[in-house]
């Protein structure tokens, strides 16, 4: 036996333990998942067989069209304004002036509390008589106050503003080390032909920006289309299913409704989804990339 | 190299067999104590059923419990096994009742088997049921497991209880509850009897505004009138919490189906919709109406159960529609809150007409898993459970009215009278339209209620989803019988 074919076997050996680990845990339960999303199964009585009509409700059910649609906003919202915002910040911040260590501290500082700690807390800030209609008393008017996460028109829309609160002092961060990784020099060249301002960002930065980008992007779309923690904890979807997400109404399809075959079936769907759009999103950004 | 790799399989078998090692000892533990102590007790156990059927044809309540622990003694003489039983339950917690429960169960059953050891399963809330519902598929659920829902014993998980001597005991409420029967079988004890819920009010509120206890539905639209007029919220809801919704829209439906009593087999069979149903409609429409007048908190959709049961407690809302645990919780809201003490008071959701339907049903069932290996002792531990010295301060504590023919329960607040003569007042149900849907249909239902309590004016359309949830997962229903 050739040296390379050994170290190869025993490389194998050495992978079989985790292999084993991950084929009972994850493997198994994922191809058993594939057979339980064609049936019908609440848990208790034996599963029943009924080919594809788990897959073909997901696109009649309210709840996970509901949900679809809240997903869409949050990843045009994540691309469209924190994904600037973010960038925008990380420039911002990589100026140099007084501040910049305790204001890069401030924005990331949410990162860092627990979700459901900072669900307790904004859900405390934004109920009807909490902190934000005590001051917005003041500037709109009582008549005008809102239960925030009480209406239908504006439980998801202050669930996106409060993703933002921890989003935007990520991502901006993940921006500020890729702008503190292009090299000075190329800064120097551009300078002495003569770019400034805009085309300097346009033409210089946000090209060595691009692996930064890649990852922004990935994070906030796979993060988009994963949200679930907070309209779990802010409102379970309601009011109605007016901040569903796709996640929260597959979680609420088996655990509420015990219909565990069907959300087996929206969470295939909703990996499927991911994988496609993240494949798509990353062949994309990577090909603008510029290597050093 | 080769020892290398010799070296690196033997780690990996090593690990491989320690691993499996470590299971084969805890099973072989487990089965080796379960199966001896089955076949030890089993002769024991058939005399403590003897003594308890004795105890049934007593009728007086205090002798009835010492008989039934009396006979449990006999049984435990000479019985020195160990063995630790599970007990699996979603409600044991810091209550004192509950403390008390637990510290009466372990002592009653000490004097039965004195080496045995009670291992609580609590998971507080409705993840203990997920969590059943896993460890019955993995044959590792408790020996005795307190439960919701009949289709544990339709499906069974559950052991038929029939031929317990506590059978013979349960009233008539106890021998028709739902969840604890299925095919002329008893599967678990009825831990008492509980109100679906209703409405829980400020008797003083009350009385300074000269309001008397609503009879009909359009009696409650006034009462909130003035209730609002005076500065109150009428009605406070916990709607974030959506068995509160539930508990609110059902309890009021099962008054409205007085109409059409066979609403729910009708609705089951196919032959009515539940969007087209006029008493379904009818129940949205009175909340929207009450919405749109400002009956309810502002807060209704975005506040959990506990703050709107402060609300209440605090005296800024008037009535709050909750289950029978409400005067307890109210009691102990009014300490923890430092707010005024209030008398309550308790009214049921009439129809238009005044007609009342109360369902009354276990709050918490009893049973044995179908599969445990201490077999005798779970059937044991459930029996010495039912006498009247362990459930009844239970009941007491839950606000539940007895299940059985010789237990009686002696309740603190006088309010409990009122429930009494309510339940004595008016149709008694046993299951209502929840039973007859699937669960994905009743949140369709209950997601249309929270929108309705928002503000968003009622449609019978937006009943659609709940009906296409009914005709996709009826299969998943086992719906009483007839």
């Amino acid at each position: 036996m050739s040296l390379s074919r050994k170290q190869y076997w025993i490389a194998c050996l050495f992978l079989l333990p985790a292999f084993a680990i991950f084929g009972m845990f994850f493997f198994y339960p994922f191809l058993q998942s594939i057979y339980y999303s064609f049936t019908e199964w609440n848990g208790i009585k034996a599963p029943r067989y009924i080919g594809f009509d788990n897959y073909r409700y997901l696109f009649q059910d309210v709840q996970m069209l509901d949900g679809m649609k809240n997903t869409l906003k949050m990843v045009v919202f994540g691309l469209v304004v924190q994904n600037p915002l973010a960038l925008l910040l990380a420039v911002l911040l990589n100026r140099k002036f007084r501040t910049r260590g305790f204001l890069r501290t401030s924005f990331y500082l949410p990162v860092i509390i627990s979700l459901v700690v900072t669900s307790v807390v904004w859900g405390e800030i934004l109920k009807f008589d909490g902190f934000a209609n005590g001051i917005l008393t003041h500037i709109i008017g009582e008549a005008r106050l809102q239960d925030w996460l009480g209406t239908v028109y504006t439980s998801f829309p202050t669930i996106i503003l409060l993703t933002q609160w921890q989003a935007i002092g990520y991502c901006a961060m993940i921006y500020l080390a890729g702008l503190q990784a292009i090299p000075t020099d190329i800064y120097e060249a551009a300078d002495i032909e003569g770019a400034k301002g805009f085309a300097l960002f346009r033409h210089v930065t946000f090209p060595m920006l691009m692996p930064s980008v890649t990852i922004v992007l990935f994070l906030t779309i796979v993060g988009a289309l994963r949200l679930f923690d907070l309209p779990f904890l802010l409102t379970n979807g309601g009011p109605g299913s007016s901040s569903y997400t796709l996640f929260l109404a597959v979680y609420n399809a088996a655990f509420k409704n015990q219909s565990y075959g069907y959300a087996t079936a929206g969470s295939i769907v909703l990996t499927l989804f991911i994988i496609i759009v993240t494949v798509i999103q990353l062949g994309i950004t990577r090909r603008r990339e510029v290597e050093l | 190299m080769k020892l290398k790799g010799l070296s690196a399989l033997a780690s990996v078998l090593l690990l491989t067999t320690a691993v499996s090692a470590c299971g084969g000892s805890n099973n072989g533990n487990n089965q080796g104590n379960s199966s001896s102590d089955t076949s030890t007790n089993t002769s024991s156990n058939s005399s403590t059923n003897s003594s308890g059927n004795n105890a049934a044809a007593t009728d007086d309540t205090s002798s009835n419990a010492s008989t039934d622990n009396s006979g449990s003694n006999a049984a435990a003489a000479g019985n020195d096994k160990e063995f630790t039983i599970r007990v699996g339950a979603w409600f044991l917690d810091d209550r004192p009742y509950m403390v008390q429960f637990k510290k009466d169960v372990e002592t009653a059953y000490a004097k039965l088997y004195p080496k045995a050891k009670i291992q609580w399963d609590v998971v507080l809330g409705a993840t203990y049921f997920d969590k059943l519902k896993a460890q019955f598929a993995s044959g590792s659920a408790p020996d005795v497991v307190f439960y919701q829902g009949v289709d544990f014993a339709k499906s069974g998980n559950l052991q038929d209880l029939s031929a317990e001597p506590w059978v013979a005991r349960l009233n008539t409420g106890g021998q028709k509850d739902f969840q604890t029967h299925a095919d002329g079988k008893t599967f678990g004890v009825p831990m008492g009897l509980s109100i679906g819920g209703g409405v829980w009010y400020n008797k003083k509120i009350f009385s300074d505004l000269g309001i008397q206890a609503p009879k009909t539905t359009q009696e409650l639209m006034d009462a909130a009138e003035k209730i609002k007029t005076s500065g109150k919220t009428p009605i406070t809801l916990g709607f974030k919490d959506q068995w509160t919704a539930s508990l609110f829209y059902f309890n009021w439906l099962n008054s409205y189906q007085l109409n059409d009593p066979t609403l729910g087999q009708k609705v089951y069979s196919g032959e009515q919709k539940i969007n087209d149903d006029a008493l379904i409609q009818k129940v949205y429409q009175n909340f929207e109406q009450m919405k749109s007048k400002g009956y309810f908190n502002k807060n209704a959709i975005s506040i959990d159960w506990p703050q709107s049961g402060q609300m209440f407690a605090s005296g800024e809302a008037a009535m709050i529609v909750q289950g029978p645990w409400m005067p307890g919780a109210n009691a102990d809201n009014i300490n923890k809150g430092g707010f005024e003490k209030f008398d309550i008071g308790y009214f049921p959701l009439a129809n238009d007409d005044g007609k009342v339907a109360m369902g009354l049903g276990s709050n918490e069932a009893l049973g044995v898993n179908a599969k445990t290996e201490l077999m005798q002792e779970s059937k044991d531990l459930v029996n010495l459970i039912t006498s009247a010295d362990i459930i009844s301060p239970f009941m007491k504590g839950d606000g539940a009215l007895t299940s059985f023919t010789d237990v009686t329960v002696q309740y603190d607040d006088p309010v409990m009278n009122d429930v009494q003569a309510a339940v004595d007042n008016s149709t008694v149900v046993t299951s209502n339209l929840t039973n007859f849907i699937p669960a994905s249909a009743a949140t369709n239902m209950l997601d249309l209620l929270t929108k309705v309590v928002s503000g968003v004016k009622f449609n019978a359309d937006d009943l659609k989803p709940a009906q296409a949830s009914f005709d996709k997962d009826k299969a998943t229903v086992s719906p009483p019988a007839e």
